[in-house]
């Protein structure tokens, strides 16, 4: 009984710790680098929706409102452009979307932005839930996050122009921050642990099978069906990263080569399977792990090198 | 409802290496017990709608949804993560249509094209998402496709749809029989029947 009690006064003090007791000023650096590596990956990404607004959400396009309305997808999950359908509301909608993703990566009414980032993300993604992707879903949980995240305390124009600005990392910022952290490490366990119910994960054909998805290929890589073993072993790799990332990258030691594996892992998907908002977007989302002091010291020596006195913002 | 004061060292440290050791400024926040207590439950109810909403099949995801189901589609967090899982190959698939109109040429075409023909690949990932959720349900083909059709062809008398899925040649195929990776292996043609445009 005893042996439960301490036990659970562990928990409860790592929990405590973890979410309570570990807040730091430092990590507002991070943060602050973190909005705006992902609001300007999110702002490029959305700018290309532009040309399909009419086909993906107006009344006339894919998706009219009458089939929506027949999905059972639309329980729970509303969107002001049931009754705003006019075409030209939908553009305004989404310029404005645009323009606070903007704002949002120059830090510029940093929380207001993340608010009405996060609102049109949901509407647009609730008014036709067939053209989303990865990006999107996986957006959705960052934008909500950033919603209480004080992440324009640092490289922020909020930080350069308005003397009020916060720029103290205040508990519910912290817990964002935890919480952006941690979804990170449930996407990539889950990511891992679906692929183990796959047969051509296990037996390492998987990779071969990636490269031939016919409308993904950026070059013919036919050259590696002689090498099988190197497509069998960055299989296995790959798995053994995704599995282990979310309790490796809070190991010390471990923590940057986690990251570096991630980092060339999403540059490979880029580079031969073209998909570069994916690959960015993840790797944006690294900087939440990096310690606000190897954020400052990075973007020092940036900026030496670019002969500026000192970090803007 | 909370004060700061800095404090050098972690309070609560017992040795133990973590992300945090490295952290030396920490902030203790003074957040009163049943602050704590009540965040922490909240924290409790996320996470666990956060962590199981992923395994959609599970007794545990089913039993919770009463409960979860409103609270993760309302802020958007329903998602699930298997990227390439659990199989990693999915077939390219498209939609080939032919519209005969009462004045003017039928037109042939493809949905999504073969090759991507826009500047930014996004454009195109979004339409190969969009063409698997059409082919998904005769509702979806006939809601979304075909209703589409017929408001962007007002004189559409009818269309004849075919699914085409690529098949792809497996890696002894182009080690031994000199095949490329980038030719399909065979076009699967299925016919999804022809369809007409309902009277306004």
């Amino acid at each position: 009984m005893s042996w439960l009690k301490t036990q659970l006064q562990e928990f409860t003090a790592a929990w405590n710790r973890f979410w309570f007791d570990s807040v730091t000023d430092s990590t507002l650096s991070s943060l602050g680098l973190f909005r705006i590596s992902f609001g300007s990956v999110m702002f490029v990404f959305y700018l290309t929706r532009i040309p399909d607004l009419a086909f993906f959400y107006g009344d006339d396009g894919i998706m009219p409102l009458s089939h929506l309305n027949s999905l059972e997808f639309i329980a729970w999950h509303p969107t002001v452009f049931t009754w705003l359908t006019g075409i030209t509301a939908i553009h305004v909608a989404h310029a404005v979307f645009c323009c606070a993703l903007l704002t949002l990566a120059l830090g510029l009414f940093t929380r207001v932005s993340a608010i009405t980032v996060y609102f049109l993300h949901l509407m647009f993604l609730n008014r036709n839930m067939s053209v989303m992707f990865g990006v999107d879903t996986i957006g959705t949980f960052y934008f909500l996050y950033l919603c209480f995240a004080n992440s324009g305390a640092r490289y922020s124009l909020d930080a350069k122009w308005r003397k009020k600005a916060n720029t103290r990392q205040g508990p519910f910022s912290h817990i964002a921050w935890r919480l952006m952290q941690l979804q990170v490490c449930v996407i990539y366990a889950y990511s891992g642990l679906e692929k183990l119910k796959g047969t051509r994960w296990w037996d390492g054909s998987a990779l071969w099978d990636v490269l031939s998805i016919g409308n993904m290929q950026r070059w013919d890589l036919s050259f590696v069906a002689h090498f099988p073993i190197l497509l069998a072993g960055a299989v296995y790799l790959l798995l053994l990263w995704e599995l282990y990332f979310s309790a490796l990258v809070w190991v010390p030691r471990l923590r940057l080569p986690m990251l570096a594996f991630g980092v060339f892992l999403h540059i490979g998907i880029f580079l031969f399977m073209n998909l570069p908002s994916f690959g960015f977007m993840m790797i944006s989302m690294y900087l939440l792990f990096l310690k606000g002091e190897e954020v400052e010291a990075a973007l020092a020596s940036l900026f030496r090198r670019l002969n500026f006195e000192r970090i803007p913002g | 409802m909370y004060n700061c004061v800095y404090a050098h060292r972690n309070p609560h440290g017992r040795g133990r290496p973590s992300l945090d050791e490295a952290h030396r400024e920490y902030r203790e926040i003074h957040l009163s017990k049943l602050h704590k207590r009540l965040i922490s439950a909240f924290l409790i109810f996320h996470l666990l709608g956060v962590l199981t909403a992923p395994n959609r099949s599970s007794f545990l995801t089913g039993s919770l949804a009463p409960v979860y189901q409103p609270y993760l589609n309302l802020l958007g967090l329903a998602s699930t993560w298997a990227f390439f899982a659990p199989e990693p190959f999915y077939a390219p698939i498209h939609i080939d249509y032919k519209i005969e109109r009462k004045n003017g040429m039928p037109v042939t075409a493809r949905f999504p094209e073969a090759d991507n023909p826009y500047f930014f690949r996004d454009r195109f990932n979004r339409r190969i998402s969009l063409a698997r959720f059409v082919l998904a349900t005769e509702g979806n083909l006939k809601g979304m496709f075909v209703h589409y059709l017929c408001a962007q062809y007002p004189d559409l008398q009818s269309v004849q749809l075919w699914s085409v899925m690529a098949t792809v040649n497996s890696l002894q195929q182009v080690q031994k029989e000199g095949r490329k990776i980038t030719d399909p292996a065979e076009l699967q043609t299925q016919v999804l029947g022809t369809h007409y445009c309902e009277e306004k």
